[in-house]
């Protein structure tokens, strides 16, 4: 049953909020840290043998760029954040959400490599001074524009709102009170159904997002990048940035068929006429969590 | 409202309200070693930081030290490399705290200090003087260490090293991670977007310490 299938998605995402509230995440987050220590140590093993010219460093790299990336990203994060918002508020298709995903992490990392090349190699800055300008400039612009997708989806929200109590008004005024006629109407004239907000996904949307996640440069990478130019091995560094790029894509694109399924639970225990009435709702409340983490993070970044 | 719902278990799930702060960046291995008076009173505590590798690694790269990358520094550098992380700003506190008891023990600042780089790992040293001297009875003598701000992480390895007495012993104790993630949770229910002053009890309380007893000479 495929109704079922979906709802199984949104029973899943209960059961990750039961074990995150009775504190069975403190054993995952033990293994997490454990892991990112052990891959800060290959990594600086990767690099050191690029360094001495050990063959086969090279695929370590990128190995543990990769491990990396997924690692960093299963952490708390602002591309998910958007991700899932946008997945969840909008009728977007499993696949489009997915290249959007991918697109962004690629871009992220390609935001990485321009800011340090342009700063530290070619303005001179220090180590200190592109982290700096990274976390004081970077992540608050980064943030403001996360800020802004939310915004946006709530903007979108209310105005599909607007549509719906715009079509009610006008029924009520020709079908006066009867209720079976009035859904039927709004149901199949004048209200967004389905199939138009699955034609919503334009470039537009695809470009927000995309910039939405990309300003906000993974430390990880911009470390990555700056020790090796410092130590004469730049190239492998940026191989060793989009590696990381395509670890964080895996973690986004993940959250992203969550999300997707998850919504598509919940549609699917509504029933059908009310779908596109509860859609706007869904971009509401996605939008303004969104607004709701982006400015949780912006207190902390600033 | 089932859409709600789902998202608000999404954002939970997603966006990990767990700690982002357990999350170091820098692994700071630390030895710690207590060290008493003729009088049997503490006097002071002498840390040992090795730091990761990585960190080391980038240590190295942004003095430009070890150019043919063989492993060992010059005699100049490993005299450059001396102290390097012992010029403290104000108000940063070394990430070293005691106790006895509840009480905060006051330290000096850094003293007879050193660094070393073998095995592409850096090392620094440094002791922390007591203030005054304590005695350590009836209320155990507790070394915590951490980063308030959690960036940097110390975990304690190898023994404690307890230098002129007999008749105490050291145990490492491991933060709750549990009751971390619930005070880290309530700091973040009440967080008025001053995060300079919701930070410090947060690494706190995700801190290793070394609780040392000691029972009266007979």
């Amino acid at each position: 049953m495929q109704r079922a299938l979906l709802i199984l998605g949104f029973v899943l995402l209960g059961l990750l909020a039961v074990l995150w509230a009775t504190g069975g995440f403190a054993a995952l987050q033990t293994w997490v840290l454990a892991g990112q220590r052990e891959v800060q140590s290959t990594l600086a093993d990767a690099v050191r043998q690029i360094k001495r010219g050990q063959p086969g460093a090279f695929l370590a790299l990128l190995s543990v760029c990769f491990t990396y990336g997924v690692l960093h990203a299963a952490g708390p994060g602002h591309g998910k954040v958007v991700i899932s918002g946008y997945g969840m508020g909008r009728r977007v298709p499993l696949l489009s959400l997915s290249l959007i995903s991918f697109g962004a992490s690629m871009a992220q990392a390609a935001v990485a490599v321009a800011f340090v090349y342009a700063g530290v190699a070619v303005l001179g800055w220090t180590r200190e001074r592109a982290h700096g300008v990274a976390d004081q400039i970077m992540a608050p612009v980064g943030t403001l524009a996360i800020c802004g997708v939310g915004l946006w989806l709530m903007w979108r929200g209310l105005r599909g709102l607007q549509r719906q109590f715009a079509v009610k008004a006008h029924d009520a005024h020709h079908h006066g009170d009867d209720p079976h006629v009035h859904d039927e109407h709004c149901g199949h004239a004048h209200g967004p159904s389905v199939a138009d907000m699955d034609r919503l996904t334009s470039w537009r949307d695809v470009a927000v997002l995309i910039i939405g996640i990309a300003l906000r440069p993974c430390t990880g990478a911009l470390f990555l990048l700056i020790l090796t130019w410092q130590l004469g091995i730049g190239a492998s560094g940026v191989a060793g940035a989009f590696a990381m790029g395509l670890g964080t894509a895996l973690v986004t694109i993940s959250v992203a068929v969550l999300s997707v399924w998850s919504r598509e639970g919940a549609l699917a225990s509504l029933p059908a006429q009310t779908v596109a009435r509860a859609l706007p709702w869904f971009e509401m409340i996605a939008g303004g969590l969104v607004v709701v983490i982006a400015l949780t993070m912006f207190s902390q970044v600033l | 409202m089932i859409g709600k719902g789902v998202l608000i278990g999404a954002a939970i799930a997603l966006t990990g309200a767990s700690p982002a702060s357990a999350h170091p960046h820098i692994f700071i291995d630390t030895q710690i070693a207590i060290s008493f008076n003729a009088a049997g009173l503490a006097d002071g505590v002498r840390l040992s930081w090795a730091y990761d590798d990585l960190t080391s690694l980038q240590m190295i790269a942004d003095r430009g030290f070890d150019a043919d990358f063989d492993g060992v520094l010059t005699d100049a550098e490993a005299d450059a490399l001396s102290g390097f992380d012992m010029h403290w700003d104000a108000g940063y506190e070394g990430d070293t705290y005691v106790f006895v008891g509840d009480t905060p023990v006051l330290l000096q600042g850094p003293s007879d200090w050193g660094a070393t780089y073998a095995n592409d790992v850096v090392t620094s040293v440094h002791t922390r003087r007591f203030t005054t001297p304590v005695a350590v009875a009836d209320l155990p003598l507790v070394v915590r260490v951490y980063d308030p701000s959690l960036y940097s992480g110390y975990f304690i390895v190898g023994e404690p090293t307890l230098m002129g007495s007999s008749h105490c012993t050291a145990e490492i104790r491991k933060p709750d991670l549990v009751a971390a993630n619930k005070l880290f949770e309530a700091a973040l229910a009440q967080m008025s977007g001053d995060v300079e002053n919701d930070y410090p009890a947060l690494g706190s309380a995700y801190a290793e310490e070394v609780r040392i007893t000691c029972n009266a000479p007979s």
